[in-house]
């Protein structure tokens, strides 16, 4: 368009001779140079920040994103646009989004994209791109950047803490805890090879197939200590969403009765059971944090697993509504 | 939210919180998106925007044509209409109260002021048409309006009155959608006016226009321009993902300062650099624009007709043009009155055009351009028709005294010859004086028959003709022989197709004058219809030719045009004549005889009706008339007609049916030259209001179907996602079986589906779900899903097409 623009004026003064249509022609041109050396000065001047705040929150809260253009030059841009990937790295959401911002003259411009979460997980925002557009909109610079910031997004913290009822799933009860029953032992995630004298229950099944050689599960006792939960996800939504919020209710009552959890959960890419230890209430919501950076699919944990897990473990508790 | 970009935030319902699903589970949530920077700074700006270009451009279009007005008046009144303008779009309700407003006071203000308006706006019009007409080198020069009204203070209320108009209007390009080429187009448009006619506007004003248009492309551009009706801060475009935040006036403002500065900065260093006198010494004009300036003077004289190759179709005269017309039509308003005693029982011309060669390329017929009765042509005057050559050796035979009446001399001995009969008292010889009473035409020249010399009549004045009517055609007087084979000469790109005509009617150089104009009026009468629409001339072809050949229908200039070069081609000197022909007949009926005056003062001598008094006739376009002149030796130049009597009524359109419904005088007037009845309602008339019932049944179909497109489609677009589904699988049911039955439930129908459609087990169960979710939940199925049945499953036909 805009040579289209100058062909309209080098005609317009062709035919014309006019002398205002020559300095009309004259200054498009100077326009054209002036914005192309803006566009280069503020590209080379400008700093940008992505910030999320609060880092957690509840399920339907808002939090907000702010995307930040800084410019030390004293002259600015009228159009940067940022190329945001935003999503829950739970639920695996994910989707593009530009955000069209001016850069100020000398300043600093702070853009509030106020986000809600209605599913739980890890919400997070990336920007991989920044392209910066001259006045004119004759070209663009485009800047890579790796700017992220992500906000966890936990069940309603308000009926958690307050230990009121929390649901879970297919009638399993909550109990005090029991006295374990055999080596009073739990797995610590840890695997090896094969001793003379272990069980039979703690050999990795999965494993030893892969590695063609007996591997077991190594045990770390927690008898008396504290309860052990497995939470298990799952690949429906609503079903993984019941069973996050039945383990963190849990967790929570828990804590408030002051019994301390360890919380275990599946790492399908590295193959082990995580554990965390779960004091407090800050450090539930980290722990939870940390479980939901993977999909909900990674941390499922096959059927026979849990089987095993159960039978070497007598009190371990599995949300899986099973 | 509105299409498929909208406003985030409040919608109409002040209650009602929209949000927006950025991926699956995450939303933007209004009440936080409601950040805003201040909507008036972005307003204000945008009237700022508005204000620069009306003022830049028509400050500029006024200042090269050297308007005496009050520039600060009007400056101010540009500035608080655009702020005005701009702040409409402050909220909804004011938007619209406030045009209605706005326009209730400019009609007010436009009826209180209008004599002013008027007077300046006619002011402006002439000083351009001066300016047009000296640029153009016209002797004619259009004048509007009585110029003695036109003073500073008509300039600056016509001037503030329009630049209102115009800033309403782009601010309705500027506000909503920063349309830029429009601007630019129709700001540069009026900037031409003056460019073209070498008038340079002044800086200041070139500058507001140019910063105001390059920061409404930079706005344009970046897209920080558009506002909505509920503050909201952000604009999202659902179909490119992309959220623009609006609020930017500030940076806006700033950037404007910038390209304000930037612009006057550049333009004083180049003014210094380059001063305009120092250009105008470089710059020639250019072979570009001297190849249209023909056609631009030919738009500015005949308006934009000229550019079709057509002119002035509403009858009246041509001065020699020829082909550009489709049909004629007439407004029959009096052009002017004459005021005369009448002698004869046939017509009476009043010459106006004289032709002396046919030019084949332009199809028209050149004048000498020599007005008759001036006297004051100079050498310098005369060199522009040079390349008339044959009139050019005629003219250096003669001396500077007589060139006046050059082109006419050879009436000169029928208009002596005449007088002297008349003076010395002879029985058939005859005296006439005609007041011609100016009404409505601009300007011309008329002559009547044996008159000295033409009277020009301008607009509002009298003119006076003096005249020896030779009332009978047998009347010889001494003429000299005709010194130029001038009127003899027909173009070398005719002779063939007049050659033919001639064959054709077994015309000879040898016969008698007599002979050969009456058999070509017998043929024309015959053979060639006369029609108000003969349909206009091919571009390229010759008008004579293309008549002659293949058209074979037309009006008077046809005839006219195509018997004098036949004539010419014969031996016979004869001339192109164009002006108004006024039948004895309808003087008898139309004009009104003026008891008051003596007919003395008007006429004496023989007078071929018997007694008659002093009339006045009202002259319109329907009496304009083009015919032929042939030289006799014994009378000079006589007038012949070659346009043969039609029953063809002119005006006989669509838009003249309209006309004819609505007006209580039934009456009918015939275009001059014609001699026909009246018909009070003909096959022809009955085929044309069927025609025009056949159009109006067509439009009102057409304005139905478009009301009930419109009216289906706001509802579907109001429809919710699971409606236009179930809407979406009833279609489908009923395109596909002529069994399927409302009362059906979803179950039934993709039962139905299985068997008839071929619809597999696994279809059935997903558009079942989705169909039932669609039809018994509140909660909204998603857009896959209306995907998957709508693109998918519902385009499935069997191969056996419709059962």
């Amino acid at each position: 368009m805009n040579n289209l623009i100058l062909l309209f004026l080098i005609v317009m003064f062709t035919f014309f001779r006019s002398y205002l249509c020559l300095c009309m022609f004259i200054l498009w041109v100077l326009a054209e140079l002036l914005s192309v050396v803006v566009l280069k000065k503020v590209v080379s001047f400008a700093e940008f920040q992505i910030s999320m705040d609060p880092g957690v929150i509840g399920r339907n809260e808002a939090v907000c994103v702010k995307l930040i253009v800084k410019n030390k030059w004293f002259l600015g841009l009228l159009d940067c646009r940022w190329h945001l990937r935003i999503g829950n790295r739970m639920t695996e959401a994910r989707e593009h989004l530009t955000v069209e911002v001016p850069v100020p003259f000398k300043g600093e411009f702070v853009m509030q994209l106020p986000l809600k979460c209605e599913d739980l997980g890890e919400m997070y925002v990336e920007v991989h791109r920044i392209v910066f557009q001259d006045f004119l909109g004759m070209c663009k610079i485009p800047v890579k950047q790796e700017l992220s910031c992500y906000c966890t997004v936990l069940p309603q913290n308000e009926s958690a803490r307050e230990g009121e009822n929390f649901y879970i799933p297919n009638g399993s009860e909550v109990h005090q805890p029991r006295e374990f029953k055999g080596n009073e032992s739990n797995y610590s995630g840890q695997v090896r090879q094969y001793k003379e004298g272990d069980l039979l229950r703690d050999i990795h099944w999965k494993l030893t197939a892969k590695q063609q050689e007996l591997m077991v599960k190594e045990r770390t006792s927690t008898a008396g200590e504290e309860i052990v939960i497995l939470q298990q996800f799952s690949e429906d939504k609503t079903e993984n969403e019941a069973f996050v919020t039945s383990g963190f209710s849990m967790v929570h009552t828990l804590l408030q009765k002051n019994l301390p959890v360890r919380l275990l959960a599946w790492n399908r890419k590295l193959e082990k059971m995580e554990e965390y230890e779960c004091n407090n209430v800050l450090q539930v919501e980290e722990v939870y944090g940390q479980l939901f950076h993977l999909p909900a699919k990674q941390r499922i944990c096959e059927k026979h697993e849990i089987e095993l897990m159960k039978e070497s473990m007598d009190g371990l508790f599995v949300l899986d509504g099973r | 939210m509105e299409g498929k970009s909208g406003d985030f935030g409040m919608g109409k319902s002040k209650n009602k919180v929209e949000e927006i699903t950025l991926a699956e589970g995450i939303k933007i949530e209004s009440q936080y998106a409601r950040q805003i920077e201040s909507r008036f700074i972005t307003l204000i700006l945008k009237g700022c925007i508005v204000w620069m270009i009306v003022f830049g451009v028509l400050g500029g279009v006024l200042s090269a044509f050297d308007i005496n007005y009050s520039v600060v008046v009007f400056a101010i009144v540009l500035f608080l209409a655009s702020m005005y303008c701009v702040v409409l779009y402050h909220n909804y309700i004011w938007e619209n109260v406030g045009y209605v407003l706005l326009l209730i006071l400019m009609a007010i203000v436009g009826i209180w002021l209008r004599s002013y308006i008027n007077n300046g706006f006619n002011g402006f019009m002439n000083q351009y048409s001066q300016a047009a007409s000296s640029y153009f080198e016209l002797k004619v020069e259009k004048t509007y309006g009585n110029e003695n009204m036109q003073n500073s203070l008509s300039f600056t209320i016509a001037a503030s009155y329009i630049g209102c108009v115009s800033i309403l209007i782009t601010n309705i390009l500027v506000s909503r959608k920063m349309r830029y080429i429009s601007v630019g187009i129709i700001g540069m448009g009026f900037l031409s006016l003056p460019l073209y006619l070498e008038k340079e506007p002044a800086l200041v004003y070139w500058i507001c226009f140019f910063a105001g248009m390059l920061v409404m492309v930079m706005l344009k551009r970046s897209g920080h321009f558009a506002l909505s009706r509920n503050n909201n801060a952000y604009q999202y475009n659902r179909r490119s993902k992309k959220l623009t935040y609006r609020y930017a006036g500030k940076i806006v403002a700033k950037t404007m300062m910038m390209v304000f500065v930037l612009c006057t900065v550049s333009l004083i260093v180049l003014y210094l650099l380059l001063p305009k006198s120092l250009y105008k010494e470089f710059v020639k004009n250019n072979a570009l624009k001297e190849y249209t300036k023909t056609d631009v003077a030919a738009v500015y004289t005949q308006g934009l007709w000229a550019l079709f190759n057509e002119y002035n179709a509403q009858g009246g005269l041509s001065s020699g043009r020829l082909g550009g017309i489709s049909s004629l039509t007439f407004d029959y308003e009096t052009d002017f009155k004459m005021i005369y005693v009448p002698y004869t029982y046939q017509r009476v011309y009043l010459k106006s055009f004289q032709s002396v060669e046919y030019v084949y390329l332009g199809n028209h017929w050149e004048g000498l351009k020599i007005p008759v009765a001036s006297g004051n042509i100079t050498e310098s005057e005369l060199e522009k028709y040079q390349d008339v050559k044959e009139v050019k050796e005629t003219f250096s035979e003669i001396s500077e005294d007589s060139l006046k009446i050059v082109e006419d001399s050879m009436n000169k001995d029928t208009y002596s010859g005449l007088k002297k009969n008349y003076e010395n008292g002879n029985p058939k010889a005859a005296w006439g004086k005609m007041k011609l009473q100016n009404e409505t035409l601009t300007s011309g020249n008329f002559k009547t028959y044996y008159s000295k010399d033409g009277q020009n009549l301008e607009l509002g004045k009298n003119a006076e003709i003096e005249f020896y009517p030779m009332v009978k055609s047998e009347e010889q007087v001494e003429v000299s022989p005709l010194k130029s084979d001038v009127w003899t000469k027909v173009p070398d790109e005719n002779i063939e197709c007049i050659a033919k005509m001639c064959d054709k009617l077994h015309l000879t150089r040898d016969m008698k004058h007599e002979e050969i104009i009456a058999k070509m009026q017998q043929y024309f009468q015959e053979e060639i219809p006369y029609t108000y629409r003969p349909g206009k001339t091919p571009r390229g072809e010759d008008f004579v030719n293309y008549f002659l050949e293949k058209q074979k229908k037309g009006f008077c200039a046809h005839f006219a045009s195509a018997s004098t070069l036949i004539l010419r081609y014969l031996g016979i000197p004869a001339r192109y004549v164009e002006g108004y022909a006024i039948d004895s007949t309808e003087v008898a009926e139309d004009a009104e005889i003026l008891s008051s005056l003596d007919t003395k003062e008007y006429y004496s001598g023989k007078n071929l009706i018997g007694e008659s008094k002093v009339v006045s006739y009202d002259v319109s376009d329907g009496n304009a008339h083009a015919w032929v002149e042939v030289y006799e030796d014994d009378k000079g130049w006589i007038p012949v007609e070659f346009t043969p009597s039609s029953d063809e009524e002119a005006n006989d359109s669509i838009f003249a049916m309209f006309r004819k419904l609505f007006r209580s005088d039934s009456s009918t007037r015939k275009a001059s030259g014609q001699t026909t009845n009246d018909t009070d309602f003909s096959m022809d008339s009955f085929a044309n209001i069927l025609r025009l019932i056949c159009v109006l049944v067509v439009i009102v179909v057409l304005l139905i179907g478009f009301l009930i497109y419109t009216i289906n489609n706001h509802r579907k677009r109001k429809l919710s996602r699971n409606d236009k589904l179930m809407l979406s699988f009833q279609k489908y049911l009923e395109k596909s079986t002529k069994e399927y039955e409302h009362q059906w439930s979803i179950e039934e129908a993709l039962e139905w589906l299985k068997i008839n459609m071929e619809w597999t087990e696994q279809m059935c169960k997903d558009a079942g779900k989705i169909l039932n979710q669609a039809a018994y939940s509140k909660k909204e199925i998603t857009e896959a899903e209306e995907e998957l049945l709508v693109k998918n499953y519902f385009q499935r036909r069997k191969k056996c097409g419709r059962l």
